[in-house]
Parts: C-alpha cells; structure tokens; sequence
C-alpha cells in the first residue's frame, strides 16, 4: 500500500541539454520522451539524463509541449474539450520558423515523441505544399547539385506535377 | 560551463549563437518521414529539388505509402505482385490516381474503400497483360497516363 507521501510527492527528473543547460521535468513530462521512459524504468535515470542530440532552446520547447500535453490529459475535463485546447495548442506550437520546425522533428525523432514527431512532420509536409522547387530549396537551405542536363531530364520525368 | 537549474535561467540569444547549422538534408529518416506525408503533385516537385531528394521520391516505398496511406489496414501480401507487375509508383500513376480523380468524392484525403484498392489492383493487371504480355513495352515511360490501350478509358469522358 502507497503511504500518502507517496502519492503527494511528485518525482522529478533533471534532464541536461546537449549545451549543458539542466531541466527539471515531473514524472508525467518525461514519460512522454518514450527514450526517457525507457532510462526510467531501468532506474538509469540518476543523477540526471544527458540529451547528446537536443539543444536547450529546443528541449525548453520539447518540454512545453509535453507539459501541456500531460496537464491537459490529466486534467478532468471532457475529452472534446481536451481535444479541442491541443489542437490550438498544437496550432500555436508549430508558429516557428522552419529551421526550429526541422530541429523540434529531428529532436522528437530521436527522443521517441510520437504525437510531436507526426505534427511536426505533417507542419513540414505542408510548408512544402503548393510551392515551387526555387522556393522550397530556399526554404531549407538546400543546394541544386544537379547538372543542368540532370535537372531537364528529372523535371520531364515529373512534368505532370507542374500541369 | 555554467549549468543552470530550470529552462527560464539561460540566455535564449546567447544559445542561438551556438546553435549548429541544421540542414534538412542531413538526417534521412525524418526526409523521408516528412516526404511521405505529401501528396503526388507535391511528391514530384519535391523530386525535382536536390539529387538526394530525387533518389528519395523515386523510392517504391513512398509510392506503396501513396497508394494505401488512405487505407487501414492497408493490403497484406500483395507487395510481391505489385513489384512483378511494374512497381508502386507505376501502379500509383496508372491505376490509383486516375480512379481516384474520376470518382465521385474527389477529396484526396478521404478513405478509400477495398472494393476501389481491388479496382485499381485489377486494372493493373490489365496494365501489364497489354504492356508486357502483349508486347508494347515500348511506352513504358509514359507516366502519366496508363500505357495499356484498354485503360484509356480511364483518361476520357465517355459517351455512354
């Protein structure tokens, strides 16, 4: 049987940045980081868990979603209502710039965060959408390495795309 | 290196200066996550954007993942046949997209019935019967269109 200080005492864990910078995050945040879970219920999870691949900017970020997440599941409240407050959370969440977007991906993926990881993605996906390849090269910073031969030949494989 | 307790405490201007170069292009699993998310027009403009792209959407998976991503489950044990039959992206440009365009509900988005997956899977094997079988593999780079006479059909209006 749980004594009440048990139930009253919430557990925290401090997870440190791939800078050096150390959070402090309650149980029901860092089980949503299924990596961390994992480190957790090995009991690896002391002193504190380092997060080689995620700056502080980006797990300040990471955790304020799973914050949100977590109260607003655990927070009594129907689940339409529930629904509806992470949608336009999710909404406001992915107001970033891309290159934010790329790292909050790149950062659920390795940090195994599947809700997060699939919207970031899915936000990505549609920044794409509906733009032309100079725009979407500009976007993400990404090199043409293709000879001009190469480009003809690859644009009239995909002419149909641009009907 | 000074560590702080808590995320408020850090000087936010102070870390973007550090932050590494992040390149899209460095981390293939999640391009190929985000590819896989996009519809076909999309999907063919992204081709066109870097060689490591193009290699990426000219891979089967993605166009498997295009044909069935609006069906759950998606069909079981059929990736064998697709792949003698042409492959995905052939099955998907000849056989999925023009049933889709012509059905009533045209919503890319919407849930395809297994009565419209077997539709499309049929026509492929007529795709390939003429194609292959009857010996006019040489319009096997039209993409756009099914390269079979019969399913011409699938590009016209008919009078009926």
């Amino acid at each position: 049987m749980s004594s009440s200080t048990e139930l009253t005492e919430k557990k925290v864990f401090l997870l440190k940045s791939l800078d050096g910078v150390i959070f402090e995050v309650e149980e029901s945040v860092a089980v949503q980081l299924e990596v961390i879970r994992e480190l957790i219920e090995g009991d690896c999870a002391r002193p504190f868990i380092s997060l080689y691949n995620v700056t502080s900017e980006i797990l300040a970020l990471v955790i304020e979603y799973c914050k949100h997440h977590a109260e607003t599941c655990s927070g009594g409240t129907s689940a339409t209502i529930a629904d509806e407050d992470l949608k336009t959370f999710d909404n406001e969440f992915m107001n970033v710039d891309e290159n934010i977007l790329l790292e909050l991906c790149s950062a659920a993926d390795y940090l195994d965060i599947k809700s997060l990881f699939e919207l970031t993605c899915r936000t990505l996906a549609s920044l794409i959408k509906d733009r032309t390849i100079i725009e979407v090269r500009k976007m993400f910073n990404v090199e043409n390495d293709f000879s001009v031969v190469e480009e003809k030949a690859v644009r009239k494989e995909f002419a149909w795309a641009f009907k | 290196m000074e560590e702080f307790i808590g995320g408020k405490k850090f000087d936010l201007a102070d870390q973007t200066e550090k932050r590494p170069e992040f390149c899209i292009n460095d981390n293939m699993d999640v391009l190929i996550e985000i590819l896989k998310r996009l519809d076909d027009r999309t999907l063919g403009v992204a081709a066109c954007v870097c060689r490591m792209w193009c290699s990426l959407t000219r891979n089967e998976s993605l166009w498997e993942h295009l044909c069935f991503r609006q069906l759950s489950p998606p069909p079981e044990g059929v990736r064998a046949v697709v792949a003698a039959l042409g492959g995905y992206r052939r099955l998907y440009m000849g056989c999925v997209k023009p049933v889709r365009e012509l059905s009533v509900v045209r919503e890319l988005d919407r849930v395809w019935t297994r009565h419209e997956v077997e539709l499309s899977l049929s026509l492929f094997c007529v795709d390939y019967y003429e194609r292959v079988l009857l010996g006019d593999g040489g319009r096997l780079g039209g993409d756009s269109a099914p390269s079979a006479s019969s399913l011409i059909l699938l590009c016209k209006e008919m009078n009926v």
